[in-house]
């Protein structure tokens, strides 16, 4: 679920905005980049090859990606690699977990609330 | 250069609470009224524009203002007073869902709800090219789970 607008706030320090990562993932051209690099970690020259997409375009989206969270950039040599940044994952699942925990408090504070007007009849 | 992080490190989110009511009430509490106490304005496909969340013949549907379905999941087990568990898959296809088990379980006077959201390796699982196993099961959350997310969202 997308973040609500008030969520900005609220976000506690060193928590990650999932937000731009799955806005970054809305695009075609770039989910197409990131099952690529499931495989493994391309230069844009290799994605460029392998995607029916220019290398600025395929940089460019790398630069979104990157940007997002979702892609780590590495060096060896004179090559730029680029590859899937696993700690994406937990940065979703953390975003789940708050939800969970708001969630299950608005449920204790509903069955309270409910067994007080219950008992009250 | 490959992040050595594999699917198994990310554990199931494991989350409980106590209620003051038996583990049946809780259960109805959670269950038949969860349209009345799910943070929905924040926590929805169509957020603001939401307006209900409710279990309806084995899926739990939120419903917007103009009527549109958003499936978020499929129970998969209906245990009163004992345990609740479906898919978890909002605004998407099922195929790629993680799964939310909520247990009910006698404490004192009250129970103790506890919910734990899995699955995470499943995803990871799915992703048959051995190569990619170093990046764990993310980009098919990501990639595919996500793909469509909500789309009255954005």
């Amino acid at each position: 679920m997308a973040y609500h607008s008030t969520m900005r706030g609220r976000r506690a320090k060193g928590e990650a905005n999932v937000r731009p990562l799955l806005a970054a993932l809305g695009d075609p051209t770039r989910q197409d980049i990131i099952e690529q690099l499931r495989g493994g970690a391309r230069t844009v020259g290799e994605l460029s090859a392998l995607l029916p997409v220019s290398r600025p375009a395929v940089s460019q989206h790398l630069k979104v990606l990157r940007e997002a969270g979702a892609v780590i950039e590495t060096r060896q040599g004179a090559r730029h690699y680029f590859a899937l940044d696993a700690n994406a994952l937990d940065g979703l699942r953390g975003y789940f977990e708050r939800m969970w925990q708001e969630a299950l408090l608005s449920f204790a504070t509903y069955v309270k609330e409910a067994e007080r007007a219950r008992k009250s009849k | 250069m490959h992040a050595s992080r594999s699917e198994h490190a990310v554990p199931p989110i494991e989350i409980d609470t106590l209620v003051p009511c038996a583990p049946d009430a809780a259960f109805d509490y959670f269950t038949r009224d969860i349209g009345r106490w799910w943070p929905l304005a924040r926590y929805s496909c169509s957020q603001e524009h939401a307006a209900s969340v409710q279990f309806d013949d084995g899926k739990l549907v939120e419903t917007d203002r103009d009527g549109k379905r958003y499936e978020w999941g499929e129970v998969l087990a209906w245990e009163r007073g004992r345990r609740l568990a479906l898919t978890w898959h909002p605004g998407t296809p099922p195929e790629d869902a993680l799964i939310v088990t909520v247990t009910f379980d006698a404490a004192g006077d009250g129970t103790r709800v506890k919910l734990v959201h899995s699955g995470w390796e499943r995803l990871g699982a799915k992703a048959a090219d051995a190569r990619a196993s170093y990046a764990g099961g993310w980009p098919t959350v990501l990639g595919r789970l996500y793909k469509d997310y909500c789309e009255g969202a954005k």
